[in-house]
C-alpha cells in the first residue's frame, strides 16, 4: 500500500472514532451542553496523541535511537515537579497555580529551559553514549517524580491525594481549560520544524553525515529539544505522563511507512498516536466501564511491545 | 588547497594535538599515518570541521574554513567516517542521492537525478540500487557511501579508517576505488590508514602522527624509510623493495 493510503486510513480512523466519542445521546435538546463537555475532552486527546507523537519521532532521529524518548529522559516528570515546585513555593492561591492559563506559560517556558540545560550537561559531555544517556534519564526521571510527590506531601501529608488529583491531569481529570492554549503552542511549535522535515531525514545518517552534507546538526538538535519540551509539556498538563505511548507510535510509524522522508514518518505517528488514545478512552468509556485508565491501558500495551523491541534483537 | 595551520586540541588535560601544520597537496591521496592515539582521527575530525579545534586554524583555498557557510562547505568537503550504520529504511539509490542535499535540499533536480545516476554506475553499484542498504554487506555499503560522496561532487573528500572491517579483497578494492577519484575524477583524498603498506602502495603523500605532533611528512619515498617509521611507531621494523614497490616487514 502506498503511504498516502496509510496515511488516509488513518485519518479517517481518527475521524471515525472522534464521531463515535461525541456523537452518542446527542439530541437537539442537550447537544449544548454534552458538545461543550466532550469536544473539549475530544480536543485534549488529539493534541496530547499529536505531540507525543510528532516529538518522539524526532527526538528519536536526532539522537539516533530507537528507544530515547523524551519521556524516557524524564521530560514529563521534569513538568510535574516543576507543577509541584510552584505550588511549594508560591501557595496554591498565587496567580501562577491558581490561573491555569499562566501556570501552563510559565512551566513551558521553564521547560524549555531545563530541557536546554539537560542538552549541554548530559548530551554535551557523553558524547551521546546511548545507555548512559538513558540510564541518567531513567534516574532523573525517577528522581523528579519522586521529588514532585514528595513536595505534595510536604505541604499537605493528609490531603495528599486529593491534592495529587488537583495538580496533576490524568485522563480522569482531563486539563480542559488549557486546551485551546495548548493547541496553538503546539502547532506553533511544531509548524517551526515543519521547514527542517528534509534536514531530519539526512540527520538519520548520523551527526557526520549530516555535517559532512552542510546541515548544522547541533541546531537541529537545539530546535528539537525545545519543540519536544513545549509538546511535551502540553501533553502531560492536559492528560498527565503517558510513558510508553511516543516509544510504541514513533517505532510503529517507522515500520508502517514504506518511505524515510520524516514528512511521511511524522504525519503517520501523529495520526497513529491520536488514533491510539482515543481507541483507549472508547475502550475504557465503553467496555470497562472506566475500570481502568486511559495510561493504564497504553502503558500496557505499549510496554509489551517495547519487551517485543527488545527481543527481537532490532538495533536500538 | 587545503592548509593545516598550528592546530591544537585538548580534551581534558591530554594534549591530542600539538601545533600541527601542513599542506594538503590537491589532486592526490595523502595518507595519516602512525600509533594509535597519535591523533589521526582528531586531526581528520578538525579538517572536516567535524570537531572544533582549541588553537588553529584550517583554511580552505586560504580562508579559514569556520567562515563558509554550512552547505558551501560541504559541496567542498565531504567526510566518511568508518560507522555507516543506519537507522533508516533506505534504497542505496536513495542514500546516493543524500549526497546532492547540499546542491539541492533535498528535492532532486533533472541534473541531481543524473548526478545520482553517474555515481551508481562509476561505483558499479546497478545492480544493487533498490536494495535496501541495511541488507547490504559491509563492502558493499561502504562502496554506497562512497557513491553517496561522489554524488555530492566534493573537490575534497576526507575518509576515516576506510579498510577498517574490510577483508583484502574490499580493502584492495576500496584503495583502488579512491586511486580512480583522483586519477580520474582529480579529486584530493586524505585518509587516515592504519596499514603502512596500503598507505606506501596507494598514496601519493604522508603524514606520520606521533603524540600529536607531526613526525614526517612528504612523498612516499620520504616517509617510508626505516629509521623514520621505526622511531614513529616504536617498533623494529624493514623495509624492503619488491618490484619497485616498497613493503614493510613489521610482524
Amino acid at each position: 500500500m502506498r503511504d498516502s493510503g496509510k496515511i488516509a486510513i488513518l485519518i479517517a480512523l481518527l475521524i471515525g472514532l472522534s464521531l463515535v466519542l461525541v456523537l452518542p445521546g446527542l439530541t437537539p435538546e442537550n447537544y449544548e451542553f454534552f458538545l461543550g463537555q466532550r469536544l473539549p475532552k475530544l480536543l485534549a486527546i488529539i493534541v496530547t496523541g499529536g505531540a507525543i507523537g510528532y516529538s518522539a519521532v524526532l527526538f528519536q532521529t536526532v539522537t539516533h535511537n530507537r528507544i530515547l524518548t523524551p519521556a524516557t529522559l524524564g521530560f514529563d516528570a521534569m513538568y510535574l515537579l516543576i507543577q509541584a515546585a510552584l505550588f511549594f513555593f508560591l501557595g496554591g492561591a498565587s496567580f501562577l497555580v491558581a490561573d491555569r492559563n499562566a501556570n501552563f506559560l510559565v512551566s513551558v517556558v521553564v521547560m524549555v529551559v531545563l530541557a536546554l540545560f539537560l542538552l549541554r550537561t548530559v548530551f554535551g559531555r557523553s558524547g551521546h553514549d546511548l545507555v548512559f544517556v538513558v540510564l541518567v534519564g531513567t534516574i532523573f526521571g525517577q528522581l523528579f517524580r519522586t521529588l514532585a510527590y514528595f513536595l505534595l506531601m510536604i505541604i499537605s501529608p493528609s490531603e495528599f491525594t486529593s491534592l495529587q488529583n488537583k495538580m496533576f491531569a490524568s485522563f480522569s481529570n482531563i486539563n480542559t481549560n488549557i486546551v485551546l492554549i495548548a493547541m496553538v503552542m503546539c502547532i506553533a511549535a511544531a509548524g517551526w520544524l515543519l521547514r527542517d522535515m528534509r534536514k531530519f531525514d539526512v540527520a538519520g545518517l548520523g551527526r557526520e553525515q549530516s555535517v559532512s552534507l552542510g546541515v548544522d546538526h547541533d541546531a537541529l538538535v537545539k530546535r528539537t529539544f525545545i519543540v519536544s519540551a513545549i509538546l511535551v509539556s502540553a501533553a502531560t498538563a492536559l492528560v498527565g505522563p503517558i510513558a510508553f505511548l511516543g516509544l510504541m507510535v514513533a517505532n510503529l510509524a517507522r515500520e508502517i511507512a514504506t518511505s524515510y522522508r520524516h514528512t511521511v514518518i511524522t504525519a503517520i505517528s501523529v495520526l497513529l498516536s491520536s488514533v491510539m488514545l482515543l481507541a483507549g478512552q472508547l475502550a475504557v468509556e465503553r467496555y470497562m466501564n472506566f475500570g481502568t485508565t486511559v495510561t493504564v491501558l497504553i502503558n500496557f500495551v505499549g510496554g509489551v511491545y517495547f519487551v517485543i523491541l527488545l527481543l527481537r534483537g532490532n538495533r536500538l | 588547497m587545503i592548509e593545516v595551520r598550528d592546530i591544537s586540541k585538548i580534551y581534558s588535560s591530554v594534549t591530542v594535538l600539538d601545533g600541527v601544520s601542513f599542506r594538503i597537496a590537491d589532486r592526490s591521496i595523502t595518507s595519516f599515518v602512525g600509533p594509535n592515539g597519535a591523533g589521526k582521527t582528531t586531526l581528520l575530525g578538525i579538517i572536516s570541521r567535524l570537531i572544533k579545534p582549541d588553537g588553529g586554524e584550517v583554511l580552505l583555498d586560504e580562508k579559514s574554513i569556520s567562515e563558509y557557510g554550512g552547505s558551501d562547505l560541504a559541496k567542498r568537503i565531504s567526510i566518511l567516517k568508518q560507522s555507516n550504520f543506519v537507522n533508516m529504511r533506505l534504497t542505496v539509490r536513495e542514500l546516493i542521492g543524500f549526497g546532492r542535499f547540499p546542491h539541492s535540499g533535498g528535492r532532486l533536480t533533472g541534473e541531481d537525478k543524473d548526478m545520482v545516476e553517474r555515481a551508481v554506475e562509476y561505483l558499479d553499484l546497478a545492480e544493487m540500487a533498490e536494495k535496501d542498504i541495511n541488507e547490504l554487506s559491509g563492502g558493499q555499503r561502504q562502496r554506497a557511501f562512497i557513491g553517496m560522496i561522489v554524488a555530492q561532487d566534493t573537490d575534497h573528500i576526507l575518509l576515516d579508517e576506510p579498510l577498517n572491517s574490510l577483508d583484502m579483497r574490499h580493502s584492495v578494492e576500496m584503495m583502488r576505488i579512491l586511486r580512480r577519484l583522483t586519477d580520474e575524477l582529480k579529486k584530493t583524498v586524505v585518509l587516515v590508514l592504519h596499514d603502512i603498506n596500503f598507505a606506501a602502495r596507494y598514496s601519493d603523500r604522508m603524514v606520520a602522527l606521533k603524540n600529536g605532533k607531526v613526525a614526517a611528512l612528504g612523498s612516499v619515498d620520504e616517509v617510508v624509510r626505516e629509521d623514520v617509521l621505526a622511531s614513529v611507531f616504536d617498533v623494529p621494523l624493514e623495509i624492503r623493495e619488491i618490484d619497485g614497490k616498497k613493503i614493510c616487514i613489521y610482524y
